[in-house]
C-alpha cells in the first residue's frame, strides 16, 4: 500500500513537472498573474455544507462581431446571457479583452433579472476588476438608483452586491436569481481579429482546495511544490544515509585511534543546531541558495545520525570469523572492508533512506517557512509562510493552513511505511545495538 | 576505570569537539563575519569623522580624512585580529565567542534585550530563558506522558492499543509542530477563542506575581499542546520498542519462572534494564528540543532563541543571526556531554569498555 501511494505521488510529480507550463511556475510570485482568480475563498465542497452559499467562478467567452465600421473607427459588440441561482454572492468581477492595444473605449452592460439595466463605460485600460474606479462607480449610481442616496464608500463586496441583489433600501441581503444579460461594445482604431472578450464572475468558492490571499489556487500550488519536494528530500536523504553509512561503516570497522578521530568529527557535526546553522549558511553563499546546496547543507547536518547505527553494526561485523580471518590471511582493509562490511550494511542503508525521506521533507518545509528556500520555488513552507503573513489564522482562512500542511503528512506517510516495513525485515530484534 | 576518568576522559572528548565545531562555524561565517566588523567600523569611523569635522576650525582636507579614517577602521578591525593570518584569526573567535563578547546588533533594527541593550550576549540572555521555559516543561510532558504509554503499550502488547501506537506514532511525528500550532491558532484562538494567539503575557502583563504566572501558563498551553501532539507518538514507540526488547531476555524468563508478579517485572526490573537507553533518547529529545522546534516560537510570537532568529532574517541583523547560532552549538553540546555523563551513571558498562 506505501508503495502504490508513493507511485501515485511520483506520478502527480512528473504530471506537475512536465505538464504545467514553466509559465505558470514563473507566475507564482507574480500577484498580477492571478487577478482573474477570486482572492481567499474557500474550496467549492464547502457548498455541500451550507446549503450553496458559495458559488463558484465562472467566466462568460463573449465572440466578438463587428457591427459598424465608420472610417479608422471599427465597433465590436459580443453578448452573452447566463442564469444566476445560487444564494451566495460571487467575490468579484474581472472584464478581459485578450488583444487591448487598440481599444478606443468601451462599455459594458448588464441587464438584470429585474430588469434594471446598468451600464458601466471601461475605458480602454484592462483587465477591469471590482475594485478599479468605472465599476465602483456604477455601483453608487445603481445604488442611487434605487435607494436615491449615494453610498459614502464602495468597496469591491458592494459593487458585486448592487450588481447581483435584490433592493432592500439599499441594502443588498440577497442574491437575485435568474437570467442575466451581459454585452459589451468595444471601439477600436484597428481591427480586432481574433480577439475575444472575457468576462469573469469571480465566485466565492474555488477549485478543490480554495485560493489565497492573491487568488492562486491553494491546488495548483501543492502540485507545483510536489516536484521539488520529492526531488530534494529523496537526494538529501539518500547523500546523507550514503555519506553515513560509509563514514561510520569504516569508524566501526577501523576501530581504534582512527575510530576517535572519526568519531570525533561525528560529534562535531552533530552539535551544530541545524535551523540557525542553515540560515545562517544560506544567508553566507555567495551565490544564493540553489536545490544542490540546499541539498548539500542539509545532508551536511544529519549524516552524523546514520553514521552512529553503521559504526555500532560495523563493530558487530568486524568480530565474525571470516572478516577475521581476511586478516589473517593479509587481504587489504579496504578490500575486506568493501566485500564485508558495506554488504552487511546494505539493507539498513536503504531502510534508513526511505526512513529519511520524511524527515528531510519537514526539515525542508521548515526552512522554507523561514523563507529559506531556493529562489523561484514553489514550496508548501513557503505557501504557510505567506498563509501567516497575510494572516490567514485571524481571518479563518483554515483551507489554506490546513492543505499545505497536510501535503507534508501525505508525502510522509508512505515513505515511513515502507521505511518501517524493510527495516522489520532486516532488523527483525527493534532496538538492539 | 572510575567514574571520574570516564567523566575526565569525556569532557575532554567534548572539548577537542568544541574546537572542531567552532572551527566549522569559523570558515562558515568568515565571509559575513567579516563584512559584519568591516561595515561597523567604517560606521563607527564615519561617526567619527563627522563629529571631527562639526568641531574643528579649519575645513579637513580629503587626505586628512582618508588618514583618520583609516586609522579608526584599522584600529577596529586589528582589535578583532583580523590583520593577523587566518589561523590566529580563530583565536581571536574563539576567545570572544567563549567570553560571550558577541559584538552589537545593528541599531537601526528593533532587536534589543528587555533592558534595551544591543549587546548580542544581553540579546540572547534575555531571549533564552523563555525557550528553556517552554521546551524543557514540553519535553517533560512528553517523556512522562510517553513513557506511560508506551510501557502500557509494552505491557499488553498485540492489543489493540498496542497497534495504534506506530500508526499514531507514524502520523504525529510526520507533522511539523509549528503547523499543528498554526492549526490549533486558528482553531481554538480565533476559531472559538479559547486560547490566546500567542505571546508570552497578556498587554498590559498582570502585578501580581501569582497572576503573572498564571498568565504566562495560559499563554503556554496552546504551545504545549502542539509539542505534545508531535512528541509523545515517537516518544512513546521508541520505550515501547525498546522495553519489548527488554522482555525477550533470559533474565526476564527467569524472573517470570519465579512468579513475580508482571507488573513488578515491568516496573522493576524491566525499566531498570532499559533506563540508559531511555534516558539517552529523553536527553537527545531534551538538547534538540531547544534548537529542533524554533519555528513553533515564530508561529507562537513566543519570545525565544526562535522568534530571535525570525527576527534577525527579517530584520537583516547579522550579528544577532551570528550569535543566536554561536550559543545554540554551545547550549547543544552542553546538553550532549550532560547526556553522556548521565548514561555514564546508568550504564556502568559503558565505562570500562571501548564499545
Amino acid at each position: 500500500m506505501g508503495l502504490a501511494w508513493i507511485l501515485v505521488l511520483v506520478g502527480f510529480a512528473v504530471y506537475a513537472q512536465f505538464v504545467i507550463p514553466t509559465s505558470l511556475y514563473k507566475a507564482w510570485y507574480n500577484p498580477a498573474a492571478w487577478l482573474n482568480y477570486p482572492a481567499h475563498v474557500p474550496p467549492y465542497w464547502v457548498n455541500y455544507f451550507n446549503g450553496f452559499e458559495n458559488p463558484p467562478s465562472f467566466s462568460l467567452n463573449l465572440p466578438l462581431s463587428l457591427s459598424t465600421k465608420s472610417g479608422n473607427l471599427y465597433v465590436y459588440t459580443a453578448s452573452a446571457s447566463f442564469q444566476y441561482a445560487y444564494n451566495g454572492f460571487p467575490s468579484g468581477l474581472t472584464i478581459q479583452v485578450s488583444n487591448a492595444t487598440s481599444i478606443v473605449t468601451s462599455y459594458l452592460e448588464i441587464i438584470k433579472p429585474d430588469g434594471v439595466q446598468v451600464t458601466i463605460s471601461t475605458g480602454n485600460s484592462f483587465p477591469v476588476i471590482t475594485t478599479s474606479p468605472p465599476l465602483t462607480s456604477v455601483a453608487s449610481n445603481l445604488i442611487y438608483k434605487y435607494t436615491g442616496t449615494y453610498p459614502a464608500t464602495v468597496t469591491s463586496q458592494r459593487v458585486v452586491a448592487a450588481l447581483f441583489g435584490v433592493d432592500g433600501k439599499g441594502m443588498f441581503n440577497e442574491t437575485l436569481k435568474g437570467p442575466y444579460k451581459v454585452s459589451v461594445v468595444i471601439y477600436s482604431n484597428a481591427p480586432l481579429n481574433g480577439a475575444s472578450v472575457t468576462v469573469n464572475v469571480q465566485g466565492s468558492s474555488y477549485g478543490l482546495m480554495g485560493t489565497d490571499f492573491y487568488g492562486r489556487p491553494i491546488d495548483l500550488g501543492i502540485l507545483m511544490g510536489l516536484p521539488s519536494t520529492l526531488l530534494l528530500a529523496v537526494l538529501t536523504s539518500v547523500v546523507s544515509v550514503g555519506v553515513g553509512v560509509i563514514y561510520g561503516g569504516l569508524a566501526g570497522f577501523l576501530g581504534g585511534r582512527k575510530d576517535d578521530v572519526l568519531q570525533w568529527f561525528m560529534l562535531v557535526v552533530l552539535a551544530l543546531p541545524a535551523l540557525p546553522f542553515l540560515v545562517t549558511m544560506e544567508y553566507a553563499l555567495p551565490s544564493g541558495l540553489s536545490i544542490i546546496s540546499e541539498m548539500l547543507l542539509i545532508a551536511f547536518l544529519s549524516w552524523p545520525a546514520y553514521a552512529i547505527i553503521a559504526r555500532a553494526a560495523a563493530i558487530s561485523v568486524r568480530s565474525l570469523t571470516y572478516v577475521e580471518a581476511d586478516y589473517i590471511l593479509g587481504v587489504p582493509k579496504y578490500r575486506s572492508f568493501f566485500t564485508h562490511v558495506v554488504p552487511r550494511l546494505l539493507p539498513f542503508a536503504v531502510a534508513y533512506t526511505v526512513l529519511g525521506i520524511p524527515s528531510a521533507v519537514i526539515l525542508i518545509e521548515t526552512l522554507a517557512f523561514l523563507g529559506v528556500y531556493p529562489p523561484g520555488l514553489v514550496s508548501w513552507g513557503e505557501m504557510l509562510n505567506s498563509a501567516e503573513a497575510n494572516q490567514a489564522a485571524l481571518n479563518g482562512w483554515w483551507w489554506w493552513i490546513l492543505f499545505p500542511g497536510i501535503m507534508i503528512v501525505v508525502v510522509s506517510a508512505p515513505f515511513v511505511m515502507v521505511g518501517y516495513a524493510i527495516d522489520k525485515i532486516v532488523s527483525p530484534r527493534v532496538g538492539v545495538k | 576505570m572510575g567514574y571520574l576518568s570516564f567523566a575526565i576522559k569525556k569532557v575532554i572528548s567534548y572539548i577537542l569537539a568544541l574546537f572542531g565545531t567552532m572551527a566549522i562555524l569559523f570558515v562558515g561565517t568568515y565571509p559575513i563575519y567579516t563584512t559584519v566588523i568591516v561595515n561597523s567600523a567604517n560606521f563607527v569611523a564615519a561617526e567619527t569623522l563627522r563629529t571631527l569635522q562639526q568641531r574643528s576650525h579649519t575645513p579637513l582636507t580629503p587626505e586628512q580624512i582618508q588618514q583618520i579614517h583609516d586609522q579608526i577602521v584599522n584600529q577596529i578591525i586589528a582589535s578583532y585580529g583580523l590583520n593577523k593570518p587566518f589561523a590566529v584569526q580563530f583565536f581571536y573567535f574563539l576567545k570572544n565567542l567563549l567570553t560571550f563578547n558577541l559584538g552589537y546588533g545593528y541599531t537601526n533594527a528593533p532587536i534589543t534585550s528587555n533592558t534595551g541593550s544591543y549587546a548580542v550576549a544581553d540579546i540572547i540572555a534575555s531571549y533564552l530563558p523563555n525557550t528553556i521555559l517552554l521546551f524543557t516543561t514540553g519535553t517533560i510532558i512528553v517523556i512522562i506522558l510517553g513513557l506511560v504509554i508506551g510501557l502500557l503499550a509494552a505491557r499488553y502488547a498485540g492489543s489493540v492499543w498496542d497497534r495504534l501506537v506506530p500508526v499514531v506514532a507514524v502520523v504525529h511525528s510526520s507533522f511539523p509542530t509549528w503547523w499543528i500550532g498554526f492549526l490549533l491558532i486558528a482553531a481554538l484562538a480565533y476559531g472559538v477563542h479559547l486560547f490566546p494567539p500567542g505571546g508570552i503575557v497578556s498587554v498590559p502583563p498582570p502585578k501580581n506575581p501569582v497572576l503573572y504566572a498564571l498568565d504566562v501558563l495560559y499563554h503556554m498551553a496552546l504551545p504545549l499542546i502542539s509539542i505534545i501532539i508531535v512528541g509523545v507518538g515517537g516518544f512513546a514507540y521508541v520505550v515501547r520498542s525498546l522495553v519489548l526488547s527488554t522482555l525477550s531476555e533470559d533474565f526476564v524468563i527467569a524472573l517470570r519462572a519465579r512468579a513475580i508478579p508482571e507488573r513488578i517485572v515491568l516496573f522493576k526490573h524491566v525499566m531498570r534494564a532499559s533506563s540508559p537507553s531511555i534516558v539517552t533518547q529523553v536527553l537527545l529529545a531534551l538538547t534538540t528540543s531547544i534548537t529542533g522546534s524554533l519555528t513553533t516560537e515564530v508561529v507562537f510570537q513566543w519570545p525565544g532563541m526562535g522568534l530571535l532568529t525570525w527576527e534577525a532574517i527579517i530584520q537583516n541583523d547579522v550579528p544577532v543571526m551570528l550569535g543566536v547560532l554561536y550559543v545554540t552549538t554551545l547550549v547543544l553540546l552542553a546538553g550532549l556531554l550532560l547526556g553522556e555523563l548521565i548514561y555514564g551513571v546508568l550504564d556502568p558498562r559503558i565505562r570500562v569498555g571501548e564499545d
